[in-house]
């Protein structure tokens, strides 16, 4: 069980990190190209930001993960797919564990939801007087908002994304092979084993509450927070 | 030249001169937009194509009924005039596959989202007309509970559980789910921004004017300042539903051969594919790309008439 949970939890810290950066090169690129920010695949712009980017809220792991797969073992000679758990290392089931993890956070919206939450804070936050006061001052306006559009998106998509994360996980474990929680569900629940389904379906409820709880902990501080900002 | 019964107003010389050259620059204008940016060209193209497959999978769906028998002299056949995507390793012909997997599934499934979507408007219809009652309040607390209950759990692991218990395989599981999922969070969605409403200054005129509460609840809510949302979670669910189907039937436990599911023609033919035979995972995946890309389009068309619509009020 403890290497189920192992492989769970790298695979999540890995979206984790992934969001992070995802949201720090979002942000820095939509401060330094002025077009970047408003660009949503659709002929209108901001328009149909919602139509033009909806497609990409869900796009199925099973779209995403056969094609990954199919493209680095057959054009790029690589393999994605788990090593033996047995015989591998920890540092090979860590960087192994990447591969599912980008397309996790692809998949379930996650990176769309971040940059969609930047883009609408930021139009936001830009009135506000405290951003007035820093133009009036000669500071950077990007600078001062970072922190606070920054954190924000990123706690706004994963509280919405969590749901389809883990519903995706388990998929993804199945595709790549990844001897996680996911990948003990579907075993337990092809062998019928209710037992042991339960079992693992509790222990991933339980990392999800974690993460949930996590998440709804830091939405509100960030509420408490913007009160005392004057808008 | 004088006006008669006969013959036709016509207008001045300058002014048909003028509207012959406002139409033929918006010909050309339109020209260019389609060509002068290649990126829209492409993306209009790609449309276009996935609306006519989409339909002439279902048209032929519903239209012939072809069995794909099993024949294993012509298995793995490449695509051909016969079999527009080639055969699979029994032989059996892909596209009436994916035709059957489009009405044996999907159709049935889109069908499920339409019926929660109507449920919840009804229900909450009728919370919102009795909500000074206690009973409907107590009902109206209940439901917002048992939303906040089933919406905090993953979907797929919802849809895997109940399919487990169920101990059988086909739609059923997706389908039962699917609609108690799809009711709860439309419920939930839709309390909330009724919630909200009261504090519009014209929800609170119509009242203060003796409107009745269904009257504004269909006119102001759902024909109005509602349409939006519903428009988007709608075509939201329309994907999230396909989406559980095909996890499922990839795991072995939706639909399963030899009934055609796209999930199962994937986990079927991935290994082919690792093996250098992709033709079959390719198929499938544009099959699903074009079934994920169509709710987008609905979404646009029902947005494009809202915007009208609202165009021609204002």
């Amino acid at each position: 069980m403890l290497q189920y949970f192992q492989t769970t939890t790298l695979i999540l810290l890995w979206c984790v990190l992934i969001s992070c950066a995802w949201g720090v090169v979002f942000y820095l690129m939509s401060g330094y190209f002025k077009g970047f920010g408003s660009f949503s695949w659709s002929v209108r712009g901001d328009k149909e930001v919602g139509a033009g980017l909806g497609f990409f809220y869900i796009v199925p792991t099973l779209l995403l993960a056969p094609l990954l797969i199919y493209m680095t073992h057959n054009i790029f000679e690589l393999t994605v797919i788990f090593p033996v758990a047995s015989l591998a290392s920890f540092r090979d089931i860590l960087l192994s564990s990447s591969v599912p993890a980008v397309v996790l956070a692809i998949a379930t919206g996650l990176l769309v939801r971040i940059s969609r939450n930047i883009m609408m804070l930021k139009q936001v936050f830009y009135p506000a007087s405290f951003v007035k006061l820093s133009i009036a001052l000669g500071l950077s306006p990007e600078r001062q908002l970072f922190k606070l559009v920054y954190t924000k998106s990123l706690v706004d998509a994963w509280v919405s994304s969590l749901p389809w994360i883990f519903g995706e996980l388990l998929i993804i474990e199945a595709l790549f092979n990844a001897p996680g929680l996911g990948l003990d569900i579907w075993h337990q629940a092809k062998m019928r084993n209710l037992e042991g389904f339960f079992s693992s379906i509790i222990w991933l409820m339980g990392i999800y509450f974690i993460f949930f709880g996590v998440s709804f902990f830091l939405s509100k501080k960030i509420g408490h927070r913007l009160e005392g900002y004057s808008l | 030249m004088k006006e008669t019964f006969l013959e036709p107003r016509s207008l001045p010389k300058a002014q048909t001169d003028e509207n012959t050259k406002r139409m033929r620059n918006s010909c050309f204008d339109y020209m260019r937009s389609m060509f002068g940016r290649p990126f829209v060209f492409v993306r209009r193209f790609i449309w276009v194509v996935a609306v006519v497959f989409f339909f002439s999978l279902l048209v032929t769906g519903m239209v012939w009924d072809v069995s794909t028998r099993v024949s294993l002299s012509s298995s793995n056949l490449d695509a051909t005039w016969q079999h527009f995507f080639g055969t699979d390793h029994m032989g059996r012909d892909l596209f009436y596959r994916y035709c059957q997997a489009m009405i044996g599934s999907i159709v049935p499934l889109w069908g499920v989202v339409i019926a929660a979507t109507c449920s919840a408007i009804g229900f909450s219809a009728l919370l919102f007309f009795g909500s000074e009652r206690a009973i409907f309040r107590a009902f109206s607390r209940a439901s917002n509970l048992l939303s906040a209950l089933i919406l905090s759990l993953p979907f797929a692991v919802l849809v895997l559980a109940f399919s487990v218990v169920y101990e059988k395989t086909g739609l059923i599981p997706v389908m039962g789910v699917g609609f108690f999922y799809i009711f709860f969070k439309t419920t939930s969605k839709l309390s909330q921004m009724l919630a909200e409403s009261q504090n519009f200054s014209h929800w609170q005129g119509h009242e203060a004017m003796g409107g009745g509460r269904l009257q504004r609840f269909f006119s102001y809510g759902i024909l109005s300042d509602f349409r939006m949302y519903l428009t988007s979670d709608f075509c939201f669910n329309l994907r999230l539903i396909v989406a559980a189907e095909i996890t499922l039937s990839y795991l072995g436990f939706g639909v399963s051969e030899p009934d055609p599911s796209i999930g199962n023609i994937i986990s079927s033919n991935i290994e082919m594919a690792l093996k250098g035979d992709p033709r079959i995972l390719f198929t499938a995946l544009f099959v699903l790309a074009v079934t994920m890309m169509i709710p987008s389009k609905i979404e646009e068309a029902l947005n494009r008439l809202r915007r009208k619509t609202s165009a021609k009020l204002s």
